[in-house]
């Protein structure tokens, strides 16, 4: 059977203010296009892409990346991922990834939005070791079903989990899962009837409490539920309503609010994310 | 592990135990707010999900692992379990109460003389979860009889929260608990038998305590 067992192994080097793609082991379908510098040399964006539209069930996504001292990466994906309807529960679809950022590197991670199929066996695991002076910010964004052709993600299988640590010390640790039934897909406990889940995240940056307060302001006029906490060296969001454009929408206002904090420059979102101008209040 | 002592167990099973899980309501103040939660059959599905998927039952399966711990006398991996618990927390707010209750229950255990002397690195802050283990070890409650008493607490202590602010009455409340024992039952067999993924089903919680925090008019602490 022809499971794609893809890997990509990067590293980014500081190169005098630069920040350098040095290493890139990249196997099918993964691909990465080659980096460029909207922000100046010292910020290095970089895509990623999966070929062949989608992963089935088997499938598995290998990702390793390593920021060495004083790099600065925004790492996101050319297009939205989907994950079909696995042939059998026990067949996962599973995408792992590892981060080590060293000192005084940035990492910013924001993918494209997940699609998930009804039926599809899911399982994502993101770790990030991060060294003290380093910080990363990052968001991850599911659609359960293809709601638009009224779809709803029955018989699948979803599991997210996020861990955050530094010196063998865990600083955030996220293990979410649901399964595809009536009562995960309608309770209030999980996605109470929406279709969108969201999360960001910033760790290794202190958020005083004043500014959670200034920064809930930006969100007020979500029409979907988006609500603010502060994790033990950071913060974090999430999201639960109709529409991954607007989810993105205030994902991307609270980075450019911290942006201007951790990196003192606006946020410069990448090229390829082709966002609509006017959001889709509660529709999408 | 028939010989638990039936008084140890309804002294930590007890609401008088002075940890303070009264001033909290874990979301379910917003989600009455929000008409999330308007009547008793709601708090009972919330309660069914939340025992099952929810941060009680990961909660649960963290306290089997420590209990493992108490057993070794492992000062490090008590350390350990401790750390994971307060990056794991869903909110600032279930943070800072699982702290609260775990610190005030650490107090007690202490000034009752009951702490485990090979203990001498302090857990500061401590989590409920690790004080609790402590405590049920130290007080020679078995491994099950812990797992019910946690799951019964907590369980207890959210209905009454819900009697509060739905509100909802006395006997209702009594009514939801006593038909609760089958699920708490049936859970705390499945944890004590298997360790079980570390996971949960915490969008809802996690929501509903993050808009707690900045709730406008309140009973319950964050």
């Amino acid at each position: 059977m022809g499971y794609w067992q893809g890997e990509l192994i990067a590293t980014w080097s500081r190169q005098e203010e630069a920040t350098v793609l040095t290493s890139a082991y990249v196997t099918t379908p993964w691909q990465l296009q080659r980096p460029f510098y909207p922000e100046g040399r010292d910020w290095c964006h970089t895509v990623a892409l999966q070929l062949g539209g989608g992963m089935v069930g088997g499938d598995q996504l290998w990702l390793r990346g390593h920021l060495q001292a004083g790099t600065r990466v925004c790492w996101t994906t050319a297009t939205a991922g989907k994950v079909y309807r696995s042939l059998s529960p026990e067949v996962r679809q599973v995408s792992k990834s590892h981060w080590r950022v060293e000192a005084q590197a940035i990492l910013e991670l924001f993918p494209q939005e997940t699609i998930l199929f009804a039926g599809a066996q899911f399982h994502q695991h993101l770790r990030i070791e991060l060294h003290p002076t380093a910080l990363c910010c990052g968001w991850e964004i599911y659609r359960f079903g293809r709601t638009a052709r009224g779809e709803r993600f029955l018989g699948g299988t979803w599991r997210s989990y996020t861990e955050i640590w530094c010196q063998d010390q865990p600083l955030w640790i996220d293990r979410q899962f649901l399964r595809g039934t009536p009562e995960f897909l309608d309770s209030p406990n999980a996605l109470a009837g929406q279709p969108v889940v969201g999360t960001f995240w910033l760790v290794g940056w202190d958020v005083r409490e004043e500014r959670v307060g200034e920064l809930r302001e930006l969100l007020a006029t979500c029409a979907g539920e988006i609500a603010l906490t502060r994790l033990l060296k950071g913060l974090m969001g999430r999201y639960r309503g109709r529409s991954t454009a607007e989810c993105k929408h205030y994902f991307i206002s609270l980075w450019q609010a911290l942006r201007q904090e951790y990196a003192h420059r606006p946020a410069c979102l990448p090229r390829v994310w082709q966002l609509k101008e006017e959001v889709p209040l509660g529709h999408g | 592990m028939s010989g638990t002592n039936l008084l140890a167990i309804l002294q930590l099973a007890s609401p008088a135990l002075p940890v303070g899980a009264y001033s909290y309501s874990e979301g379910i103040e917003w989600l009455v707010e929000r008409g999330v939660i308007r009547s008793a059959t709601d708090l009972e599905q919330w309660l069914r999900h939340e025992l099952q998927y929810g941060s009680v039952q990961l909660d649960a399966r963290v306290v089997r692992r420590l209990y493992g711990v108490m057993e070794q006398a492992d000062p490090t991996a008590l350390a350990y379990w401790n750390q994971w618990l307060s990056a794991q927390r869903d909110t600032e707010e279930l943070r800072y109460q699982s702290w609260q209750m775990g610190n005030a229950l650490i107090k007690l255990l202490k000034d009752m003389d009951l702490f485990p002397s090979w203990l001498t690195t302090p857990i500061q802050p401590c989590n409920y979860g690790v004080a609790f283990a402590i405590t049920a070890y130290q007080w020679g409650i078995s491994l099950a009889d812990s797992l019910k008493i946690y799951l019964f607490s907590w369980t207890a202590n959210i209905i009454s929260a819900g009697i509060r602010t739905i509100p909802i009455g006395q006997t209702e409340g009594q009514k939801m608990l006593f038909r609760l024992h089958a699920l708490i039952q049936e859970q705390s067999d499945v944890l004590t038998r298997e360790a079980g993924e570390l996971e949960s089903c915490t969008i809802g919680l996690g929501l509903a305590s993050m808009y707690h925090e900045t709730q406008y008019s309140r009973l319950f602490r964050s």
